[in-house]
């Protein structure tokens, strides 16, 4: 390597070393409209602020004013890349307050759909953010395995992005013929398709040097910055919605919940990637099990009026626990609807995770929180 | 890259083995360049070659930035701390008017209103000790199913406690609500997350219900969870409009952009907060859009025709194109 002239490290010659930077709203590796100040000693990060909003589209003003079965599309929206696991945070919440029964068939579904939705958004990240520190490769692997699980949500719900099938009480249509066989061919293909982004990643020099020792936060800091997700898990926080409040059917389940250690980037990558492999077997337990039956509650009413009075829902979204704090007053439309977004939470921790590191891990920590800007912002 | 398979090892044994090796080789090379500790963040790409000598002999590029790193921290962790004196602005905040000098403005605008209404902010303190005689929570009928939890060893913990400052607490749809006087929210909130039979480590929400038509018309909604035993309760405070309320980021810094939210959308004015300013929305937005008599449809104000470069047409104006007869 070049080897540094020692005069030009005197650093007399550079006393106005602090600077701002301005990171974004369009910067490619801010995943979307984050603006990031940084202010910096050299190269390295000594203090930041985050600008967010630039998304913002006031969802919860505008759910006060639509009745109960017009909202659920603003959740597809939230998290774009995960929209069916947005629709069944809500949906269940106002099933209930309303105390609804949906029938097994349907909560074996959702978790089908809400676990293919999870690898989805799982491979995305992964490509994204091997993207942004340079593994250009895994890009095109990831997005490979990305589309066949599109394929089936579009041959399903119609949507690929917006994925809009739960409804209050249920789904809107039961499978298509070759469902399972396609969920199934899928599967047998995926272990094999995960060997190979690890055996490209986890032993590379260059991801380990990106990764490794970067953006660490101890479980204790973790709790006490309110993350959830695998960004806490990562930190050694045993602490998964679906195994603390097991919602829909998750009970019914055997898996395992992936705890990193040290809390880095390295250990996050780990936990996501052992968390494609649980969700695989998730599915494939559903397959097995998915009973016969109606996919629709009976006795829905037409006009969805929740009795007064109110609820907080939460499930495991890929990117953390969100929530849904639900207000009723006893009309068709909600009174107040809150919801708990874990990427504005996890976003918070940016700052104590990127000082004192380099403007390049910058971009590996957002990366590895895995934010999406449409449910920051709302 | 040859891969030496080891015979009875599943593929799970395998790669945990070589992720070890992988950790424990980068480790070996951090000892190498002479990484001083795992707490200290370092970037293990910076070879030894890269380093300068240190040769000079006051402090080196490589202390300074240590000291600074720390000075960061500490700072944060200051601005962490309640009561701080509120930290300096921004540095980008620019203009006439600060940030800081704007919020004091606004909070003393807020409570001139209290007061211009008759409730005086100062003796806000007496009234709510009595609070009890109103139903916390509306029931009216029809209403969602709720029980009550007056053995719960919880709330019974918490009434020992408190007494009056708890001023009622029920389960609805199974979920366990307690309303405490907004003076005692933050001791209620650290009994909570100290208290080794609670427990709730982990705050996951802050936000707020606007009920116009109450006497107490905000109600500021805090959502606990324990981590270890994954149960929940929800805390809520009532205030009057244009009441402030102690800052929870002292116990969890979490709520420090969860506050902001709140504060930019009700206008909610958390005591003691390291850093409120509007979160969401642009940092002159006028009004706070969650509140009741915010309309929803689009109206034009001052921040649209400044900044999205709106131009007035003439009520005579042409439109005929250049090119038509």
């Amino acid at each position: 390597m070049h080897k540094t002239d020692i005069a030009l490290t005197d650093t007399s010659l550079f006393d106005a070393q602090e600077m701002v930077l301005n990171m974004g709203p369009q910067h490619p590796s801010t995943h979307g409209v984050l603006r990031v100040l940084l202010k910096l000693d050299g190269e390295t990060v000594i203090d930041l602020d985050c600008d967010v909003g630039y998304l913002h589209r006031g969802v919860e003003k505008i759910c006060e004013h639509d009745q109960y079965p017009m909202i659920t599309p603003y959740f597809d929206r939230l998290d774009y890349v995960a929209a069916v696991n947005g629709d069944l945070v809500y949906v269940e919440a106002v099933e209930k307050l309303m105390g609804i029964e949906v029938p097994r068939r349907a909560q074996y579904l959702r978790v089908i759909l809400a676990e293919l939705q999870r690898i989805a958004s799982h491979l995305l990240w992964l490509a994204t953010h091997a993207l942004d520190i340079g593994a250009a490769t895994i890009f095109l692997y990831a997005f490979r395995e990305r589309e066949e699980i599109l394929k089936i949500l579009e041959n399903f719900i119609g949507a690929r992005l917006t994925a809009h099938a739960f409804r209050i009480g249920g789904l809107e249509w039961d499978v298509y013929p070759e469902f399972e066989k396609h969920v199934r061919d899928f599967m047998a293909m995926l272990p094999g398709r995960v060997d190979e982004y690890e055996t490209i990643l986890n032993e590379n020099r260059i991801w380990l040097g990106r990764t490794v020792g970067i953006g660490i936060l101890s479980g204790a800091e973790a709790v006490a910055i309110g993350l959830t997700g695998p960004v806490l898990r990562g930190s050694g926080v045993n602490y998964d919605v679906r195994r603390a409040a097991p919602y829909s059917s998750y009970g019914d389940f055997d898996f395992v919940i992936p705890i990193g250690e040290s809390g880095d980037t390295y250990d996050r990558y780990l936990c996501r990637m052992a968390e494609i492999r649980q969700s695989r077997l998730i599915v494939l337990q559903a397959l097995d099990g998915l009973p016969e039956g109606p996919h629709m509650a009976e006795r829905v009413p037409k006009v969805i009026k929740p009795p007064a009075g109110e609820v907080f829902h939460t499930n495991e979204s890929p990117k953390g626990e969100i929530g849904v704090y639900l207000v009723s007053d006893g009309t068709n439309k909600p009174y107040r609807l809150h919801i708990r977004p874990p990427c504005f939470v996890n976003l918070q921790a940016l700052k104590q995770m990127a000082i004192g590191h380099l403007v390049a891990d910058v971009v590996a920590i957002i990366g590895t929180i895995d934010i999406v800007l449409g449910e920051v912002d709302r | 890259m040859a891969d030496e398979t080891r015979p009875n090892e599943t593929p799970e044994e395998r790669r945990k083995r070589r992720i070890e090796e992988a950790r424990a080789k980068l480790k070996s090379q951090n000892a190498a360049e002479g990484t001083p500790s795992e707490s200290t963040p370092s970037t293990p790409t910076e070879s030894a070659a890269a380093t300068p000598p240190a040769a000079s002999g006051e402090e080196t590029v490589e202390e300074r930035r240590a000291r600074r790193i720390a000075e960061a921290r500490e700072k944060l962790k200051s601005q962490q701390a309640e009561g701080a004196p509120a930290a300096a602005p921004p540095a980008a905040a620019s203009g006439e008017e600060t940030v800081e000098e704007r919020r004091a403005r606004r909070i003393a605008e807020a409570r001139a209103k209290v007061k211009g209404t008759g409730a005086p902010a100062e003796a806000a303190a007496q009234p709510v000790a009595q609070a009890p005689a109103a139903p916390a929570v509306k029931k009216p009928k029809g209403g969602a199913e709720t029980s009550d939890v007056g053995d719960d060893p919880l709330i019974r913990a918490l009434r020992e406690r408190f007494g009056d400052s708890i001023v009622s607490a029920i389960a609805m749809v199974g979920q366990r609500i307690v309303v405490v006087t907004k003076d005692s929210s933050t001791e209620v909130l650290e009994f909570l997350r100290d208290d080794p039979a609670a427990g709730f480590d982990l705050l996951l929400d802050v936000t707020a219900v606007h009920r116009p038509e109450e006497e107490r018309q905000f109600e500021i909604v805090y959502q606990l969870v324990s981590t270890t035993t994954c149960a929940r309760l929800r805390v809520k405070a009532l205030l009057v409009d244009g009441e402030s309320i102690r800052t929870a980021t002292a116990l969890w810094p979490t709520a420090n952009w969860l506050e902001r939210e709140c504060y930019d959308m009700f206008g909610i004015v958390f005591d003691g907060h390291p850093d409120l300013r509007r979160i969401l929305l642009p940092e002159d937005w006028e009004g706070h859009p969650l509140r009741k008599e915010y309309p929803v449809e689009f109206r034009e104000n001052r921040w649209v025709r400044e900044h999205l470069n709106i131009v007035e047409i003439p009520a005579d104006a042409d439109f005929t194109g250049k090119f038509e007869a």
